[in-house]
């Protein structure tokens, strides 16, 4: 149904101004004022938005819905997982579809599309692991692009014997994603010395969650990420640094891009305001702060908040990867290596960063909203159909109260997990209202969504010319 | 079958070998699923084939119990090693 959102504040990455959205066939058809007659033409439902902002809605690039490991599978599926995300202000996600060596690519994407397909709420895309180059793998990669619309291959540089990539794989992956206008994005960590530390560790009878943490010195990404960003430089790939957490790989980055190597950094809230401490509650309680990277020593965090201010690193993904703490992470008690890595925050992740980010002084209004959504948008392929308000764009829009006050916890929370890693922390600001292609997926704090209702989209190589591009867009 | 009738058909089999005292020994995984071999104190071996995310967790459970069980034994009796040797091989750490 149409729709004309009235007397809101409109914030893009660019500008803030007051306007009216007129909202018909899921796309942003005016903004302006004056719309009125216009809406009454085509019956347009009127919401008052007064005392709110419209921000474009939430583009989260990282997310593992209803992935599969050791013995598991993650708390939330697309189902669960878009619907939080939904109560966050997020309206699309992009996932990571794991691939079996040794099997066709695309028997992992069939997987991946009947895991979403008639479960998400949100629109959704994939991005596709390489754990192998051969010549099977590189007769795919085309389609993959072409008609899959799947822009972004994920190389690991850790978890050694079961995921991890060689140097080799990883300088392949990038002449081809190069070729092809796709980006390459790793995890950056130096598996190879890590997978000795964690030995030694263990046979030194290290068991508890702490040693997570030191048996991964951020030293090993900083290490891993100025190896993958110098072969960026020799293929010309573009290269995107999935979940940086450290000083020495911010610096890495900054090195890189000073040399106009084409190369891009993603953090996440648990990096920006979670640290090493957590991980030693007792109880086995750090179990639940157990991530790959590891949190940090605090003094990481004022760089990670810095190079986001500065534009060093360039997005926020919320790396969700959700494993109850009874039931699930308990597989690691008696040894840190066995917990499953990964924590809730695609709900929050758009909070988080309004209230610490904004409400604190450390970002502006444009800045969080590139980080939060556009510049993801422009990055994976989706703009400007997404991540900004615009006449031709999809509706996605968040209505938020800016004045709002709330506090995070694990009883509120719509995600399918027994813990939330912010439980008590008061947030500024909260999403009231989202629109995904312009029906209400939240409506007052209230899910008035379905599952199934979000659609796959395809996205962009980002080295389809701009002529190209303006031909074909909505 | 509905997935629903899938999973609980998939935990009845868990379940089964569960009272006739199996154990896990080793799980195989894949994107399409977990191959869970079990063995009973007897000698007896098993297979179950696990192709719903629901029973993948509730296999979990099961896990970690039985990791439980044998960290207890094996702190009871130290010299005891069939305990430790009939937890499955580790599972591996998840990707990001
Ligand atoms: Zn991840």
């Amino acid at each position: 149904m149409a729709k004309l959102i009235k007397n809101g504040t409109i914030i893009t990455a660019a500008d803030t101004y007051q306007a009216d959205v007129l909202i018909e066939g899921g796309i942003i058809q005016a903004i302006g004022t004056g719309l009125e007659a216009a809406g009454a033409a085509i019956g347009a439902e009127i919401i008052d938005a007064a005392g709110k902002y419209l921000f474009p809605g939430g583009i989260d690039p990282h997310t593992h819905l209803d992935m599969p490991f050791g013995g598991t599978v993650t708390a939330d599926n697309f189902e669960t997982g878009t619907i939080a995300a939904a109560f966050g202000g997020t309206t699309t996600i992009i996932d990571f579809c794991l691939t079996d060596k040794g099997k066709p690519l695309a028997d992992s994407i069939q997987k991946w599309h009947a895991k979403s397909a008639g479960k998400s709420a949100i629109d959704y895309g994939f991005h596709l692991m390489i754990g192998e180059i051969n010549d099977e793998v590189l007769a795919e990669l085309p389609d993959i692009v072409h008609t899959e619309g799947i822009t972004s291959f994920k190389v690991f540089m850790a978890y050694k014997n079961v995921f991890q990539a060689d140097d080799g794989t990883l300088y392949r992956t990038m002449l081809t994603a190069s070729e092809l206008g796709a980006m390459v994005m790793v995890h950056a960590e130096n598996g190879d010395v890590i997978d000795y530390l964690i030995a030694k560790a263990l046979a030194e009878g290290h068991t508890e969650p702490i040693y997570h943490a030191l048996t991964r010195p951020s030293m090993l990404e900083g290490e891993a990420t100025g190896r993958a960003a110098k072969l960026a430089g020799l293929t010309g790939a573009r290269l995107y640094v999935v979940h940086v957490t450290c000083e020495e790989a911010v610096k890495a980055i900054a090195e890189a891009r000073e040399q106009g190597f084409d190369v891009w950094g993603e953090t996440c809230p648990q990096y920006l305001l979670l640290d090493q401490s957590y991980l030693e509650l007792p109880d086995f309680e750090g179990a639940k702060y157990v991530w790959s990277p590891p949190l940090r020593e605090a003094r990481h965090q004022d760089v990670l908040w810095n190079a986001l201010r500065t534009g060093g690193l360039q997005t926020i993904g919320s790396d969700q990867c959700s494993f109850n703490f009874n039931g699930q992470k308990e597989l690691g008690k008696g040894d840190f290596s066995k917990i499953p890595n990964g924590g809730p925050v695609i709900e929050d992740r758009f909070s988080l960063l309004y209230s610490e980010g904004v409400a604190k002084g450390r970002l502006t209004l444009n800045q969080f909203v590139d980080l939060v959504s556009t510049r993801s948008a422009k990055l994976f392929g989706l703009f400007p159909r997404k991540g900004t308000i615009a006449v031709g764009s999809d509706a996605d829009i968040v209505i938020f109260d800016p004045a709002a006050e709330r506090v995070i916890s694990e009883a509120t929370h719509h995600m399918n997990v027994d813990y939330n890693p912010f439980e008590g922390t008061a947030v500024t600001g909260a999403p009231i209202s989202v629109l995904s292609r312009g029906e209400f997926v939240i409506r007052d704090l209230n899910f008035v969504g379905r599952a199934g209702a979000g659609q796959y989209v395809k996205r962009a190589p980002y080295k389809q010319p701009v002529q190209a591009e303006l031909a074909t867009a909505p | 079958m509905s997935e629903y009738q899938q999973v609980l058909e998939e935990k009845a089999k868990l379940d089964g070998y569960m009272g006739r005292q199996f154990k896990f020994i080793h799980i195989e995984e894949n994107l399409s699923g977990a191959t869970v071999t079990l063995q009973h104190p007897g000698g007896e071996a098993a297979t179950v084939q696990l192709l719903t995310a629901e029973a993948r967790k509730y296999l979990t459970n099961l896990l970690i119990r039985q990791l439980a069980q044998a960290r207890t034994s094996a702190t009871a009796s130290s010299s005891s090693s069939s305990a430790a040797s009939s937890v499955p091989s580790s599972p591996s750490a998840a990707p990001h």
